[in-house]
This record gives C-alpha cells, structure tokens and sequence, in this order.
C-alpha cells in the first residue's frame, strides 16, 4: 500500500521518454511553419500588420514611459547648415498633421534578408494598406474592412482614426503625438543641408532595441524614412513618399461584400446551431455556438479570455469596451466529415473576424479522405429584438492549397 | 520566468532559436499533461503539437503575461477538453460512462514512448471522470493552484478541490490495486 506522498511523487516524477526522431520531425515542422508565417497570409491580415510591424516594435515606444535623451550631437557630418539644429520635434509633427496624402513602403530586415513587408496610401483621412500577399484593407474613416486576396471580407471593424488621430499618430502609436512633451522637445542629433536626423533611444522596456532614426525633410520637416534597429542587426525600415502619384479615388473603395452564405440564430449559451450553408461547395453545414459574453471592465475580464487573446486586443477592449462575445464554430463537409472548432473566437456585435480551421484534429490535410481543406470564415453577429438571441451571418470558403 | 519573457520577446521577432528553446523546454511536461487527459496516446500527442502550432502562428503579437508554462499548460488543458467536447458531440455515451480503451499498439511515429510505471498511471487516470482527471493533472503535473484550475473550469476553488479530492482517491486506490495485484 502506498501513501499519498509516494503516489504524488509517482505522479509528478514519471517521467516520459519521447521518441527523437518524430521530435525532431515536429520541431522542424514548427520551423517552417514560422517561415511559411513569415512570407505569408495576409489573411491574418492587416489586424496582424499592424501588431506585427507596429504595435510589436513601435507601441512600445507609444506606450512606455519613455525617456527621450535629447542627444544633440552637434556634428555636422553632411557639412551644410545648422538652421535645423534647434527645430524641436514638434514643429515637424505640425507639419506632419497637414500632411493630405502619403503613400508608405515598409521593409523588415531580418538575417540580412530585406523584404517589402506592406504598403499603405493615404489620402484625406481614408486609408489602403496592401500585404505583400495581396490581401488588402480598407479604411474609409468610419470603418475597417479587410480583404483577403480573393476579396472576401474577413474583418470589419471601426476605423483607425475612429478617434481622431492624424495618420501619423496611427502608424505610429503615439510616437509622432503632439501630446507627447518629451518627443515634442526633442531636437536632431544630426543637422545636414537636406536632412534633419532624429535619434530615439528605444523605451526602457524595449530592450531588444538599439535605437530608431527618423530623417526628416530640413524644408519640407517632414519623416522621410524611419529606421529602427534591433541589438541582434535586425532593422525595420519605413519610407514616406509624400510625392508619389496620387491614386484615384476608386483606389480606395472597398470591393463589394458578397452576401453571407451562413445565416441563422443562436441563442447565448443555448444550444448549437446548425446551420445550413448555401452555394459554397464542399461544404453542407455550420454549427455554431454562443457560449460566452463579457461586459464589465477589463480587469473582471474572464481568465481564459486574458490568457488566450493578444495585448491589442485588450486595449481594443478597454477602449470601445463590451459586450463581447464567444463562440465556436466547426463545419461539416458534403461528405459528411467534422471540421475542428476554433479554440477562442471572440467577436463585438457588427464587427467580422477571420477564423480558419481544419480536420478535427487540426490538421489541414489529414481529413478522412485524405485530402487537403483549409476552412475560412468570417462571422459577424447581430443583436435582435429578443433578449438573448442573434442572428449569425458568416461567409465561408474552402482555401485552396497553396505552395 | 524572466528567461521566458526573453524567449517570447525574441520568438515574437522570428527567432528560430527560441522556438527551439521553448520547444524542448516545454515539449515532456506538456506531452505528459496531455497524456493524462486524454485517454488515446494519438490525441495527447496531437493536442500538444497543435498547441505548439498555434503558439507558433500567434507568436508574432503573443504577449506574455504570466508564466509560459502556465500559458502552455492551459492551452493544452483546453485543447484536451475540445477534443473530449468533440468526441462527446459524435457520439451519445459520455467518456465517463464507457470503460476507457487505451490501444497498446506502437505506432513507428508515436511520439510518447510509454516506459511501465507511466502507462499504469495512464490507465488508471484514464478511468477518473474528466473534470476529475483535470483538476489532479493540472494540479500534480502542471503544477497548477487550485485557484487557476477553478478559472480553468469555470467553477469555484471548493468544487475543483472536491475534484481533486475525489479523483486522487480513485487514482491511489486504482494504483494500490496494481501494486498488490
């Protein structure tokens, strides 16, 4: 008879042996996975451009409390004048704000490999950005609205400028605001005939950065380029052209949204429903679930909903506040196969995001049949008269293999 | 904790490195929660490559801000429970009420090689009800407190230590029975 210390520690102390090989094969499979993430799928889409590229790197310095060291170093490498010594940084965010119309490049740098990440236009307060896997979205000052390549929506949401930001204060979070005194006195590190240079130490808590430059017009005080280095040589970098063509104002309208091909009612932590999907084949039925809403501060917000959603998703939260919703959607197929369910989708009312899954057991290609089904959806919920009860609507697709 | 933190700053940047780090890291302990939970082999070890896939799509925003074994655990905690949720969707008898099956095949790319003493304790987690089996695996292996098991399943901290109470019971008295067969 054992106690149940001894049991306890034969729980806790067994220990697994794996085998290596498949190991390896899982690890290696993760790897690429990580490179495949890399070169691809805007579907992700502009929701992730901006947390990847932006709130990832620049937030931080948005959001920190950020000590600027205001370092003038007075040399005058480019050997012209020294007018633009004593422009502090807020000059150039007034001009910034007059801005009517840029169009942005913005490259990541990573292992010495330089690649177009995305671009976005801007134009008298409406926005287009376009990735690098031609998935696009569509700001028009009120709304979001993102597109995969084959535009479908997969995301709709208020607008970036929803709160009256300048096209700057967007893309960079804060880091151009006027409202920022420390930024606003800064003034250049270097002075050349053409070209102010800002230096920015990176925040204390973004300790992966070396440093950023902003070079700025010395007659227009407008950025032209900002570059921001990490310590392991890793730099991003992101042009503005303020004199590229201008695109005609068909460029920015969105495309048509195609009619939902799932539409039905859920009732909130009610039963499933199952829904039948029209004109879409491979695929015969949604089941969806309501299982959850929050509306209370963000600090009495579920555990499981801190743990599993991202930081810009909390601060979407505090800022437009509740009620969100959750819910779980899976597919069945014509031929009659269970698709897996998402782990945590998380929706506002009105407002569409991109979920994606595969066989039950996650895989993409390993489907009874053997064949390969990537599921895309985007659902989008409405409230009704009825206390309680929605109505779902949901465009889904079959993706196809890519390379 | 802080090593952690360092990983996910550098994963977040496309570290291959520090995937690699977090994987063997975290590989064993999440392979052996997961083997607790479920009661096929072939979802345990699909509920933690999953999780690790999804890690790894998530990592370019993912924040961390407890530990990553907690965050890791909890993912594999809900994985298993999606897979149990599915299973009870396809058919009409609770996994609680039908005796467990445990294949004993070896599969060539089985990833867990079960040694004697783990398979037993397997099959003997494999007979607790699920909530059961969750609170004394999450607690024992995952070292996870009760208060985070009773976020976990919703619930409050008396009903998960009466889980807890009860499953371990059940297991001492299921791996008593095998030591004096």
């Amino acid at each position: 008879m054992r106690s149940t210390e001894t049991i306890k520690k034969l729980i806790k102390n067994t220990k697994i042996k794996t085998n290596p090989k498949v190991s390896k094969a899982v690890l290696d499979g993760l790897l690429d996975q990580m490179d495949h993430a890399e070169g691809a799928d805007i579907n992700a889409s502009q929701q992730n451009i901006w947390s990847i590229i932006m709130k990832s790197k620049i937030q931080k310095l948005a959001v920190a409390a950020i000590i600027i060291v205001a370092a003038l170093v007075g040399i005058n490498q480019f050997g012209g004048s020294i007018d633009g010594a004593n422009v502090a940084w807020a000059e150039v965010t007034d001009h910034i704000a007059q801005a009517d119309y840029v169009h942005v490049y913005y490259f990541k740098c990573r292992d010495n490999i330089l690649k177009n990440d995305f671009e976005a236009w801007y134009d008298h307060g409406r926005m287009v950005m376009r990735g690098k896997e031609g998935g696009m979205s569509y700001d028009d000052g009120q709304i979001l609205q993102e597109f995969d390549e084959n535009n479908r929506r997969v995301g709709k949401g208020p607008s970036y400028f929803a709160g009256g930001q300048t096209f700057f204060e967007v893309f960079t979070l804060g880091l151009l605001s006027h409202d920022n005194e420390s930024f606003n006195e800064q003034v250049p590190a270097n002075v050349g005939v053409d070209f102010l240079i800002y230096e920015f130490d990176p925040p204390i808590d973004g300790d992966f950065l070396e440093s950023i430059f902003i070079t700025v017009g010395n007659n227009s005080l407008l950025p032209l380029q900002m570059k921001v280095y990490h310590k392991d040589g890793d730099y991003d970098l992101i042009v503005f052209d303020y004199e590229a063509p201008v695109k005609a104002i068909e460029f920015f309208e969105s495309p048509l949204v195609e009619m939902p091909n799932v539409r039905g009612e859920v009732v909130l932590d009610g039963e499933e429903a199952i829904i039948d999907i029209e004109g879409t084949p491979g695929l015969k039925q949604a089941v969806v679930r309501l299982h959850g809403k929050h509306d209370g501060p963000i600090e009495q917000l579920p555990s499981n909903y801190r743990r599993m959603l991202p930081r810009s998703f909390r601060k979407q939260y505090k800022k437009k506040g509740g009620p969100i919703f959750k819910l779980d959607v899976y597919f069945i197929t014509d031929e009659g196969y269970q698709s897996g369910t998402n782990d945590l989708l998380v929706l506002w009312l009105n407002e569409a995001r991109q979920g994606g899954v595969g066989s039950e057991n996650g895989e993409l290609d390993n489907w009874p049949d053997g064949k390969y089904r990537n599921i895309k959806y985007s659902p989008m919920l409405k409230s009704t008269e009825r206390e309680g009860v929605y109505v779902i609507e949901m465009g889904c697709w079959l993706r196809p293999e890519t390379d | 904790m802080l090593e952690d933190k360092l990983l996910v700053w550098k994963l977040r940047r496309g570290s291959k490195d520090a995937l690699r780090v977090i994987y063997e890291k975290y590989r064993d302990d999440l392979l052996r929660i997961a083997a607790g939970l479920l009661k096929e082999k072939s979802q345990a070890e699909d509920a933690v490559h999953d999780v690790f896939a999804a890690f790894v799509s998530a990592s370019s925003n993912f924040t961390l801000t407890g530990s990553l074994r907690g965050y890791l655990t909890t993912c594999v905690a809900n994985k298993a429970r999606n897979i149990n949720r599915t299973k009870l969707r396809q058919g009409t008898v609770s996994l609680d009420e039908v005796e467990p099956v445990v294949s004993r095949l070896r599969r060539p790319d089985e990833w867990i090689i079960y040694d004697e003493q783990f398979q037993q304790i397997c099959d003997a987690m494999a007979h607790l009800p699920y909530e059961q089996r969750e609170a004394v695996v999450l607690h024992i292996q995952g070292a996870m407190k009760f208060k985070e098991i009773a976020k976990l399943q919703e619930t409050s901290v008396k009903t998960v230590l009466s889980r807890y109470r009860y499953g371990f019971n059940k297991l001492r008295s299921l791996l008593n029975e095998e030591v004096t067969k």
